[in-house]
């Protein structure tokens, strides 16, 4: 036996030795059998092999630590270790503190209603409103409570069981789903069997608790370090322990922990001082409208999986639990970060008007992003779908898909004891083309290999299944399955147009078998082929012989392509799909497939991502698919990007040497030369018999009409900075009229928004008489020279002095509708209106 | 009698433009020779010349901010005011400034 080996480390992670790297190492050390401990400067030591007393040791930036080994391998493993130390652990960038918190600030409108807010940090935005229904964290029945030991050794047994249980089903759910709640289960399945968990609870049951109440004891000591540590994604990790706890409380005690489990039968907004992501994943999404959460941090796995589900959240309340009474109603606003309860007739109409509004933007929006999307210079770029089920693809060609660009057909083939009949499949696939409505879907055939179970294939296991017999390698010795499929497709298209392609093609005979399997059960098929094997990169005229389109699968494409398996924390960094010589590659693949004549599609995270969109538009690829909530991001991307400019990008990108020096490129990237700025006047931006109570109610509609009409994106910002002008003195000029205005960054372009009220309101006017109309100025802030330059200051400036004349007034007054003011307007303003553009200032006189 | 003014707000967007014209406006009215400055957020526009200056028998200051190029007026006889003043109050205004 060799004596402890040691080495002396300092970390260079930003966010310190979190659960990310902690597991690595962890990882690294289950290949070894000495004995490994990692030791902080102040003595503090840990077991490397148990992530969470590595996470608890609030191992920072720049802190030392050591590492220690002792065992036959220990110099062998100290080793693998410092390789994969010094590599860089793979770190996961926290969402920035300022982009997804904000500190509780109440609308003007709803201060002077008077209501009872509970202030908190919004992380997650919207509004829901809902019943209130409390959930109960780790709390034990009193009867639980009162159950004796059985016995340490039964106990020990008991929770040795359910631990593993957790730790199984966590790991069988976290294989069976690809999206991003993988990751969290797989994380959770580690705190499962997590030696500091495990050794925590026993030490409990040994000193005589029993079973549920070490449980709970041991959640709450670990849960407990872990909130002590500096590093705040380090403290959020203690709702994962907790989560861990309460599953297996569940496998201890079923059905004993109801309180945590409450079913929704309505409209809800759940308070909770705890929340962990397992207990929200088991509430009904269709009726829980929004959270109130006490001691759940911002980069908790709750709060991550609330922003993906869209559900307004606040955070960081105080007593969450017991700050509003169940069945009351309750409104919770994720912008603001506050949650109101009970509410009033007043707050209801708040947000319902707050919704109108919304609903306002949508509806303009959405003719927008309904057409396909084009760049100013005129290329354009279809934007598709990746989905799983029907109900998801209907709702995304709902909201803009052209299209589905990949759907997969391996989950109908998994997980089950027979392949699916042609009749299921049939069924499975009409509905998927009817969702999509008559827009096209690309059909990929099964792609099943020997990591994806389907036991009646009788698949042998692989050593390397991602080179082994999958895709199309396998379709050669079940080609029975393969018609089975296509057939079903060609029943369920029912003469509807059709597109099936083959994944994993890696040689032209394959292709040319594929096609011909295809032309046996219909001519009528477009055929096509996946590009994600490395050796079709280079020969794309060759399949062009047999192919009508291809589609890149840049995922895959760019593991196989720099021999870096994504799911390895060692190498994923190394799987970048900006890496410059996979842009070459697919630069090279493009280029080839348009000279052939091929329809290019891609599927695969790198075209989903709107910030990528200028690459794509470079490549010259038809088609992207994107998830169903970066659909409008990356439409929108397209309609501002200019092709010209995306082309010199990638040719500039293509010269770089690393994937961060593009995605710096990509961060500095002028997206387009020339902003379409819209009138300054605009009937859009002018309501005539606007009720409004007050003058905090007069502004927020003047605003609205600005958030509905998309110039502010943060309407309440701008109200903010209208609020913080009439701070200094009001802006009720007498005679009925107010010229609230501000400069604000959250102002997109220069505007004049008008209401003319239904009631006269008071303004504390210069005249003490109560106010008519409302003229709202706003400029944007922080555009030197501004978009569109001095001219719309000079249109406020020229409105200010026509203001002062009765005449003017007495004119403005007398106009009933939107169009009559806008033209009066524009007439007294001496702003020339040929067509509907005349109010934007000529680009010449800017420059 | 031959006024020059300077009017300026904080934000320079309404009230500089509106105090200027609410001050010329009257005092043309009652046959005074007036020139307004507006320092507002475009900058200092029509802006007063030495000339105007030196002549002018009075200077009155409608501002809530410092005035930029505040050396051209020395040894005149400046009225200060608000602009809320100049807008509501121009009569009264212009009485003080002797006009």
């Amino acid at each position: 036996m060799t004596g402890p080996v040691e080495h002396r480390f300092v970390c260079g992670l930003p966010h310190g030795l979190h659960a990310r790297p902690a597991s690595t190492l962890a990882e690294v050390a289950a290949g070894f059998s000495s004995e490994l401990s990692i030791r902080r400067a102040d003595g503090t030591g840990a077991d490397l092999r148990s992530v969470l007393s590595v996470v608890g040791l609030d191992v920072q930036q720049h802190d030392e630590f050591v590492i220690a080994a002792i065992g036959t391998d220990a110099t062998a493993a100290v080793a693998a270790l410092r390789s994969v130390i010094d590599a860089g652990l793979e770190d996961e960038e926290p969402p920035p503190p300022s982009a997804s918190a904000s500190a509780c600030r109440v609308p003007p409108v709803l201060r002077d209603l008077g209501v009872r807010h509970i202030p908190g940090i919004g992380v997650c935005g919207g509004v829901g409103l809902g019943t209130v229904v409390s959930v109960d964290g780790l709390s034990l029945p009193p009867e639980v409570l009162a159950k004796p030991s059985q016995g340490s050794r039964i106990e020990v047994e008991d929770v040795r069981r359910s631990l593993e249980s957790v730790e199984i089903e966590l790991e069988r759910r976290a294989n069976s789903t690809r999206s991003n709640e993988a990751a969290l289960l797989y994380a959770h399945a580690q705190i499962a069997r997590d030696p500091a968990l495990r050794e925590a609870i026993e030490q409990r049951i040994t000193q005589g608790m029993a079973a549920p109440a070490a449980v709970v004891s041991a959640a709450e000591h670990l849960a407990g370090k872990l909130r002590e540590a500096k590093s705040e994604y380090v403290r959020d990790r203690a709702v994962d322990v907790a989560d861990i706890a309460l599953q297996v409380l569940e496998a201890l005690i079923p059905g004993g922990l109801a309180t945590a489990r409450p079913v929704l039968d309505g409209d809800s907004v759940v308070f909770a001082d705890m929340l962990t992501a397992n207990q929200l994943l088991g509430l009904d999404r269709h009726y829980l409208k929004g959270l109130v959460l006490g001691n759940v941090g911002r980069t908790s796995h709750t709060v991550i999986l609330a922003r993906g589900m869209g559900l307004p959240c606040v955070v960081g309340v105080s007593g969450a639990s017991t700050a509003a009474a169940s069945g009351e109603l309750a409104a919770v606003d994720g912008d603001g970060g506050f949650a109101i309860c009970p509410i009033d007739v007043g707050v209801r109409r708040y947000y319902e008007q707050d919704q109108a509004v919304h609903s306002r933007r949508q509806a303009r929006v959405k003719p927008l992003v309904g057409e396909p999307a084009t760049t100013p210079d005129g290329q354009a770029l279809e934007v598709g779908v990746t989905a799983i089920d029907a109900m998801d693809i209907a709702r995304a060609i709902d909201g803009g898909a052209d299209g589905v660009g990949l759907y997969r057909t391996e989950s109908l083939y998994l997980e089950r004891d027979s392949a699916p009949s042609l009749d299921e499949q049939q069924g499975a696939y009409a509905r998927v083309l009817d969702a999509a409505n008559g827009l096209p879907v690309i059909f990929r055939t099964f792609d099943i290999g020997g990591d994806k179970p389907a036991p009646y294939l009788g698949l042998p296991s692989e050593a390397n299944p991602f080179l082994g017999v999958r895709g199309i390698r396998l379709y050669e010795r079940h080609p029975d399955l393969l018609d089975t499929q296509i057939r079903a497709m060609v029943s369920a298209a029912d003469g509807r147009p059709l597109k099936i392609m083959a994944p994993m093609v890696a040689t032209v005979p394959e292709m040319a078998w594929f096609r011909d399997r295809v032309r046996g059960v219909s001519d009528r098929i477009e055929v096509g082929m996946m590009v994600e094997v490395p050796s079709v990169a280079l020969s794309i005229d060759r399949f062009g012989q047999f192919a009508d389109f291809i589609s890149i699968g840049t995922n895959d494409l760019c593991q196989y392509w720099m021999a870096a398996d994504r799911g390895n924390p060692g190498v994923s960094a190394m799987c970048d799909e900006l890496h410059p010589t996979f842009l070459r590659a697919l630069e090279r693949i493009v280029a080839d497939a348009r000279a052939s004549g091929l329809w290019v599609g891609t599927c695969g995270e790198m075209g989903g991502r709107p910030d990528n969109v200028p690459l794509m538009i470079a490549l010259g690829v038809d088609e992207v698919s994107a998830g169903p909530s970066e659909l409008v991001p990356v439409k929108l991307a397209v309609r501002k990007a200019d092709a010209s400019r995306c082309r010199q990008l990638l040719a500039e990108a293509c010269e770089l040497d690393s994937a961060d020096a593009v995605r710096e490129l990509l961060r500095t990237f002028v997206w387009h030369a020339e902003l379409e700025a819209p009138d300054v006047i605009d009937p859009e931006c002018v309501d005539v018999g606007v009720s409004a109570a007050n003058k905090a109610e007069a502004i927020k509609a003047a605003v609205d009409l600005l958030y509905a009409t998309s110039r502010t994106d943060a309407p309440r910002d701008v109200e903010d900075a209208v609020w913080s002008r009439e701070a200094t003195y009001s802006t009720g000029l007498g005679h009925g009229f107010a010229v609230p205005h501000c400069k604000s960054p959250s102002v997109r372009w220069p505007t004049l928004a008008v209401l003319k009220l239904a009631k006269a309101i008071d303004w504390d006017a210069m005249d003490g008489k109560p106010v008519h109309t409302v003229l709202l100025l706003v400029t944007p802030e922080g555009v030197p020279g501004g978009d569109g330059g001095d001219a719309h200051l000079q249109i406020f400036a020229k409105l200010a002095r026509r203001l002062v004349h009765e005449e003017f007034r007495e004119r403005l007054s007398a106009c009933m509708d939107a169009e009559a003011i806008s033209t009066v307007l524009l007439d007294e303003l001496g702003i020339d209106r040929p067509g509907r553009s005349g109010a934007k200032p000529s680009r010449e006189s800017q420059r | 009698m031959k006024i020059v003014a300077v009017t300026a707000c904080p934000t320079g967007i309404a009230h500089t433009y509106m105090a200027a014209e609410q001050l010329e406006k009257t005092a043309k009215a009652a046959g005074h020779d007036i020139h307004v400055e507006t320092q507002g957020s475009m900058g200092i526009e029509n802006e007063l010349s030495a000339s105007a200056i030196s002549e002018a028998d009075v200077v009155i200051f409608a501002v809530d901010i410092d005035v930029e190029k505040k050396e051209r007026f020395e040894g005149k006889n400046v009225v200060q005011a608000s602009v809320a003043e100049a807008i509501k109050k121009t009569d009264a205004l212009l009485a003080r400034a002797g006009a």
